[in-house]
């Protein structure tokens, strides 16, 4: 089948600014989008610049936005897109740095955040004949996370990274979840308060597109809200989430519902005048709108305490 | 090399194989690379790599052709039977110039756990 | 067509419009909204699963009596109430766990039945287009809109 590619070209030894070229090919029918690449760069344009390694969908390397969407180009099957329009085009991942053409910068992207999670192990002292041991039980869930390939899915479909690069995001986070559960670790806590630092866990905001772009069903954004969990419940929370929480929770467990007025007030905190000042005039505005919820002026849920029970078993067991 | 140095070798595939890789050689020599970026050129990297296949290529064919036995997955069609007496040894090639040579060890006698051997 | 109406806790305090709205589109439609008064807030994602998951079992049991599906009017409780659903559903053990320890004690149990659905789920879904289009008074030609709807609302993805 006649095919043609437009792909983004950058050179950074010559002016460095994006344009695109196109490739007119001849190919068989059960082509993938890496087969077409390689085709380009042994045939027609040996300066091109991609990556690729394994071929099938393994290595993670060859992570390529086709027609807009991110995906490996070597499971890209050419057929599937043509179907739509002779034309394909092949961009970098968006907001990534870009070396040259195809080719972004992998450590920027991600290797830099996966390192400042402390990925590694450190088991504690007594293992069993020299190995320290987890059961089958204990590994079951987490061997699934373990299958991340790296492949940079869940971080391209991030909507927190387009907005602020420094967040750690999805795939960072999810290795930090890795290790912070893993039985054998000496000390979980560890990678809990590297990641609940600012552009950690807190500035998730569970989207859930990390889940629905992982290939592999990791759940990114499930790991991200089990490490928040485990945050608050051991007590490893920066005071401003702490408040937030923890006026959520007591309007929930003593009403049954949400009181926002209560939560934007205690949020800030009671004593921080200057924080509560910074309330007053959106605070005014919603009032002349009649859209103020007065903050404790909130009425108790029928069967506030039946819920208020629920709540209260659920909070002991986690203990 | 899956042809002639692949499951089943025999001493005149081999030769034939390592008289084709000599002209792969001489047709590499006069390789150019035409790209001359310094920032992710495929082209340089699969010149490079190319080099040190056809050296490897070499490697494989000369230590194949020297070991007159089968062992393992080393199957000779013409010396079918694995030979202890002679052939319980590394093989070791090396490169004078372009020119290969293959050399064996030879097991140091001593009832050491640590085999030290050194190279015939 | 009937729903057991789940209006949230935001359309009752800071954006007290929804509510009213909701209920006046809900009769102009001939659609049935029975309230679930005395059920709790879906956490928002902000309160632990281990805490929500048992007050949406609630829920979604006192839905299942009046045998009606739950209708939301906002983004964040359609997709956490969904994702607690996905789970309670999923894992039979799981919600025979939730059901004896947390519901058993008021005499409720949570079968797996409920579906929950947005207004505009409900509309799309089970009212139709083209029966909204024939009720249409005043064209809305020519208005560039750009909508949002809260990425929520499509979320657990279906496979």
């Amino acid at each position: 089948m006649e095919v043609t590619f437009k792909v983004y070209r950058k050179d950074p030894e010559k002016d460095g600014k994006p344009g695109r070229s196109n490739y007119a090919l001849e190919l068989a029918e059960d082509a993938t989008v890496l087969d077409a690449l390689l085709k380009i760069r042994d045939e027609s344009d040996s300066t091109l610049a991609f990556r690729g390694c394994c071929g099938r969908g393994y290595c993670g390397e060859c992570m390529m936005r086709v027609n807009g969407s991110a995906r490996l180009a070597c499971t890209a099957k050419v057929p599937d897109y043509t179907k739509r329009g002779p034309e394909i085009s092949l961009d970098p991942l968006r907001n990534v740095p870009v070396i040259k053409d195809l080719v972004f910068d992998w450590d920027a992207f991600m290797w830099n955040k996966i390192k400042a999670v402390k990925p590694w192990l450190e088991p504690d002292d007594s293992p069993v004949n020299g190995e320290p041991l987890a059961s089958e039980a204990e590994m079951r869930d987490l061997r699934k996370v373990m299958s991340c390939f790296y492949c940079g899915m869940c971080d391209e479909g991030c909507t927190v990274l387009p907005v602020d690069f420094d967040f750690l995001g999805p795939a960072a986070l999810t290795k930090a979840y890795r290790l912070a559960f893993d039985p054998r670790n000496k000390d979980s806590r560890e990678q809990v308060k590297i990641v609940e630092k600012p552009k950690g866990i807190w500035d998730c905001v569970h989207c859930y597109e990390a889940d629905e772009h992982c290939p592999r069903t990791i759940e990114p954004t499930k790991r991200i809200v089990a490490l928040r969990d485990r945050a608050f419940n051991s007590g490893i929370t920066h005071e401003a989430v702490a408040r937030h929480h923890a006026s959520f929770a007591a309007s929930v467990k003593e009403s049954g519902w949400l009181d926002e007025g209560r939560l934007a007030v205690e949020s800030e905190g009671l004593t921080n005048v200057k924080g509560l000042m910074k309330l007053l005039p959106t605070a005014a505005k919603a009032l002349t709108r009649g859209k103020a919820p007065i903050p404790y002026m909130h009425s108790k849920r029928p069967d506030a305490d039946k819920i208020k029970k629920i709540f209260e078993k659920a909070e002991q067991e986690e203990k | 090399m899956n042809e002639k140095a692949g499951l089943i070798r025999s001493g005149t595939g081999l030769q034939e194989a390592l008289g084709q890789i000599q002209s792969l050689k001489d047709r590499y020599s006069r390789l150019r690379v035409k790209n001359p970026s310094r920032i992710y050129n495929y082209e340089l990297t699969s010149y490079i790599e190319l080099g040190s296949m056809l050296t490897l290529a070499e490697v494989v064919a000369l230590a194949a052709g020297a070991r007159a036995e089968s062992r393992g997955a080393h199957q000779r069609a013409d010396f079918s039977e694995r030979d202890d007496t002679n052939w319980k040894n590394h093989t070791l090639v090396s490169f004078v110039g372009d020119q290969g040579n293959c050399r064996r060890s030879q097991l140091l006698p001593g009832k050491d756990r640590k085999r030290r051997f050194s190279w015939k | 067509m009937k729903y057991a109406f789940y209006p949230g806790c935001v359309s009752r305090g800071g954006c007290p419009e929804l509510y009213p709205s909701a209920v006046k589109v809900a009769e102009k439609l001939g659609i049935e909204l029975d309230e679930l008064k005395s059920v709790g807030c879906t956490g928002a994602g902000v309160l632990p699963q281990n805490i929500t998951d048992p007050i949406n079992a609630r829920t979604f049991a006192k839905a299942e009596q009046l045998g009606l599906p739950i209708m939301t009017i906002c983004s964040t409780c359609t997709g956490v109430m969904a994702q607690a659903n996905y789970r309670l559903k999923e894992d039979p053990n799981y919600r025979e766990k939730v059901n004896k320890e947390f519901l058993a004690d008021e005499g409720l149990e949570y079968k797996g039945t409920t579906e929950v659905k947005h207004l505009l789920w409900v509309l799309f879904e089970d009212y139709g287009i083209e029966r909204l289009q024939s009720l249409i008074q005043r064209p809305l030609k020519g208005l560039k809109v750009s909508p949002f709807y809260g990425c929520y609302l499509r979320r657990p993805l279906k496979p």
